[in-house]
């Protein structure tokens, strides 16, 4: 895919939907196109990684680990979801893993670059930072409304 | 200059720890200075959020209504610790009641003026969306462990 058709997709893509025509090209030139076979793996729980991926087109998987070491899975990500987003943020290991289920597109941006952004165009940055807050807020309340349901009553 | 009062309450929380003298000067003037009473409701699962609290002095509780109607205890907050964050990144409603268990002395920062923050002072909305979103995911890690013990193989 040539960097105009990157720059296609991105423009219909709701995570950079806030960034105007110039922010996206320069943006573009910042991440990495990658594609994914179905059933291979783009993580692994546990693995260090620094990268946040953005899926163009595709179904993944998302599974973690039990205590008693099954592989759970606990959601399918499609077209216009992020994930990865929290390595990126607290450089912490990976938290579930992420398989391809289908054949998948997905943009790869890595903490170097991410970090590019920031420095040299904050105001890009802002945004991106934004978008990404939104998105852990999203998992924050996802967790603990699944989490209630187990809670005990004091 | 800057609000003294809220320039030494700021500088004692690891929240604004990245901040030089100036730019805690800066913000001061965005953010307002609470006296809380014990037992003092600040806000109430449900309602709609618009802030975030940091505290300087003082012990609070976070409580929720569970699935079958009866209140849990989540969490104690003390001193350095901030709650409310997720009201400046997203409009949900608020996902727990916070009441402050001792006198307390706690900072409010509102979402449009976190946003003023941010668009004003690029430099200092970086970092503190960065703590934000760390924060965030601290969160998640936790919960999500907690959750992966609950979860049934496939």
């Amino acid at each position: 895919m040539s960097d105009e058709k990157i720059l296609a997709e991105l423009k219909s893509f709701p995570y950079t939907s806030g960034l105007d025509s110039d922010q996206l090209e320069l943006f573009s030139g910042f991440v990495e196109l990658l594609e994914y076979e179905p059933y291979t793996a783009v993580f692994k729980e546990g693995d260090d990684g620094d990268s946040v991926y953005f899926i163009l087109n595709g179904e993944l998987d998302v599974s973690m680990d039990s205590d008693w070491g099954e592989d759970i899975k606990i959601a399918t990500l499609t077209d216009g979801s992020v994930f990865g987003e929290m390595s990126l943020i607290d450089e912490l290991p990976r938290s579930a893993s992420i398989t391809a289920r289908t054949k998948t597109l997905v943009l790869k941006l890595n903490k170097i670059n991410f970090e590019l952004i920031l420095e040299k165009h904050p105001a890009i940055g802002v945004i991106l930072l934004k978008g990404l807050a939104q998105i852990v807020c999203q998992r924050v309340r996802e967790s603990n409304s699944s989490l209630s349901e187990f809670l005990e009553p004091i | 200059m800057g609000n003294e009062k809220i320039i030494k309450g700021l500088s004692s929380l690891p929240f604004f720890s990245g901040l030089n003298n100036d730019q805690l000067s800066a913000i001061s003037d965005h953010i307002e200075s609470l006296d809380l009473q014990p037992e003092t409701k600040v806000f109430s699962e449900g309602d709609v959020g618009d802030s975030v609290y940091f505290i300087v002095e003082g012990t609070l509780e976070v409580i929720k209504d569970s699935d079958w109607g009866e209140t849990v205890k989540l969490t104690t907050l003390k001193e350095g610790n901030s709650f409310g964050e997720m009201s400046v990144i997203d409009d949900h409603p608020r996902s727990a009641t916070v009441v402050s268990q001792t006198k307390a002395w706690v900072l409010k920062l509102r979402k449009d003026n976190f946003n003023i923050i941010v668009d004003k002072h690029q430099d200092i909305g970086l970092i503190m969306l960065k703590k934000i979103a760390r924060f965030l995911c601290r969160h998640v890690r936790q919960a999500n462990e907690s959750l992966s013990d609950f979860l049934e193989p496939i």
